[in-house]
């Protein structure tokens, strides 16, 4: 459990009602990566979603473009709640980075008992699978060396 | 005729023999070389240092020329980052990677080839110039790979500007 306040700071979080912040800080936890930490694997299980508080990460996708995020307002790890539940990118942190995490299920069962949450923040992912698109698709550089 | 008195008929000790001292010359001479190479390579240094250093009084017009090429060049590029010394060998190093990747690069296979050549904190390093504006998103097609900038030039910076 984390600190509603830490929730409010997260421009990823802003148009999320102060009741909506308490349910998903009851279940958020914040964790600390060191540089060159992996975060996730592309293709592993998809088991949390993650909000970055500080730091950067980058984002790998198998075609072999990455897209790097710094400091707060990234949703991360939407895959947690869109099927087939897998990671589409491999997240590296290139500095020290403190995420808030919250369970895939139990954010599952969020949005299923509270329908206006549910929306507003399928929505959020929506529009990041949308903005993220572009990087999945197919590269046209080979490996070279 | 057998043992030992075979191996003295056909001169078996004496091969022997030659035999060890081939062999322990060899070590001797390895071992010499070894045992010597650091003073060689201090040696090597400091012609190199000496080289670098030597005070030798510009010719006016050939001064006064380069001055001009070196403000002219300075005038063609728009900005000018100044990075540590440690700063610079990576930048070097991984312009290196990058000459070899071709432009516009993945990221991900140039923090590969770093991490190989045992490149230090090639993560923070690679942020640190993302951060810096010295790698830009290629964009388009090509969105997520990366570029040099170009109107860029690094400068050494004395004082080390790291975390």
């Amino acid at each position: 459990m984390i600190d509603t306040r830490e929730l409010k700071e997260s421009r990823y979080l802003e148009e999320f009602s102060d009741s909506d912040l308490a349910e998903l800080a009851a279940i958020g936890t914040a964790t600390h990566w060191r540089e060159g930490e992996i975060i996730f694997h592309e293709g592993s299980p998809a088991k949390n979603f993650f909000i970055l508080k500080k730091g950067t990460v980058l984002l790998c996708y198998p075609n072999g473009r990455s897209l790097p995020l710094k400091n707060g307002g990234h949703g991360i790890g939407w895959s947690s709640l869109v099927s087939p539940f897998r990671y589409t990118a491999t997240g590296i942190c290139l500095t020290d980075a403190t995420l808030i995490q919250f369970p895939g299920t139990e954010l599952y069962s969020l949005i299923r008992m509270n329908a206006a949450f549910g929306h507003k923040l399928m929505a959020k992912i929506a529009k990041t699978i949308e903005e993220r698109k572009k990087y999945r698709t197919k590269g046209d550089r080979q490996e070279q060396m | 005729m057998y043992g030992l008195k075979a191996i003295s008929a056909a001169n078996g000790w004496l091969i022997t023999l030659a035999g060890i001292s081939i062999v322990f010359s060899g070590l001797l001479v390895l071992s010499f070389f070894i045992s010597n190479m650091e003073k060689a390579i201090r040696f090597l240094d400091k012609q190199k240092e000496r080289i670098k250093h030597a005070k030798i009084k510009p010719v006016p017009e050939l001064a006064k020329r380069k001055k001009k090429a070196k403000e002219d060049k300075r005038a063609e590029v728009t900005k000018v980052v100044w990075l540590s010394p440690e700063q610079v060998e990576v930048y070097n190093y991984y312009r290196w990677i990058t000459e070899r990747l071709g432009e516009p690069f993945s990221l991900q296979q140039l923090l590969e080839h770093a991490e190989k050549r045992g490149i230090r904190r090639p993560y923070y390093h690679l942020d640190m110039f993302l951060q810096m504006r010295l790698l830009y998103d290629a964009g388009g097609d090509q969105i997520g790979f990366y570029r040099w900038a170009r109107d860029i030039e690094i400068e050494l910076s004395e004082e080390k500007n790291e975390n």
